[in-house]
């Protein structure tokens, strides 16, 4: 039987912690270990009129994804993102803005319900 | 960048090639993603930040070198297993992104694709080819 090896855990990343600073928390390091997909949302200086289209985007995929029964969380925040997701009827995931890999690790343990691998 | 396909067709889409989803529809899909990134593309350069464009080789969306096209298919998704429709081409976003970056008066970044597709992917041989390309200047 094949197998869809697809994760099924995605997680809506803010700019900030997918740049971080120097001696930062690599979190897509973190989630690629952890075996969560990746979104970046928009760095927060984009110009309203920039950033919203790239919303738009974002909450189209996440609704895709939610109504697929994927995991889906946020990591750090993202203004104007609750209202993009809102207009398409879904609420913002669980979140966090994780200071230590490890926190960030229990969190993703936590909100990782299903299997990572479906036969097709 | 967003995918089209997911956006479109949804995440239980069937393969598709390059004839299959060159609709008006779908171009207009890829318009909107399209303008969207380019805008995105824009504000980075006017603050003086180097762009490149990373797509995804083999896809009918997505491809930079290599595409998927087959004139023939179409009707109930079954297929050889040894059918290739791999061809040399831009996907259909890409050339939609080109010209929106174009109608912008922005140049054309640099551009290479992954190749995790193709079937002589090879993991390492990206990496450094990848790591090379960001290099370059």
């Amino acid at each position: 039987m094949d197998v869809d090896e697809r994760g099924f855990r995605v997680a809506l990343v803010a700019d900030e912690f997918v740049n971080p600073p120097p001696g930062g928390l690599d979190v897509l390091a973190v989630l690629a270990r952890e075996d969560w997909g990746a979104i970046q949302l928009p760095p927060g200086w984009y110009p309203d009129d920039v950033a919203g289209p790239l919303l738009d985007q974002v909450a189209e995929h996440f609704e895709e994804f939610v109504r697929h029964d994927y995991d889906v969380v946020l990591v750090g925040d993202r203004a104007g993102l609750a209202q993009a997701l809102g207009a398409l009827g879904v609420a913002l995931p669980v979140a966090i803005a994780p200071v230590t890999e490890d926190e960030l690790r229990a969190f993703l343990a936590t909100n990782a319900t299903v299997r990572s691998s479906r036969p097709v | 960048m967003p995918c089209p396909e997911l956006t479109f067709t949804g995440l239980n889409r069937f393969w598709a090639v390059r004839e299959q989803y060159d609709t008006l529809a779908f171009r207009r899909h890829c318009r909107r993603i399209a303008d969207g990134v380019a805008g995105a593309v824009a504000a980075h350069l006017e603050r003086g930040d180097e762009v490149v464009l990373v797509g995804v080789d083999g896809s009918p969306s997505m491809g930079i070198r290599v595409t998927s096209s087959d004139p023939a298919r179409g009707g109930r998704p079954q297929w050889p297993d040894e059918a290739t429709d791999l061809a040399p081409g831009r996907g259909i976003l890409i050339e939609e992104l080109l010209e929106a970056l174009e109608a912008r008066g922005a140049p054309a970044p640099r551009a290479t694709g992954v190749t995790y597709v193709l079937p002589e992917h090879d993991p390492e041989t990206e990496r450094a080819a990848f790591a090379a390309f960001l290099e370059a200047h």
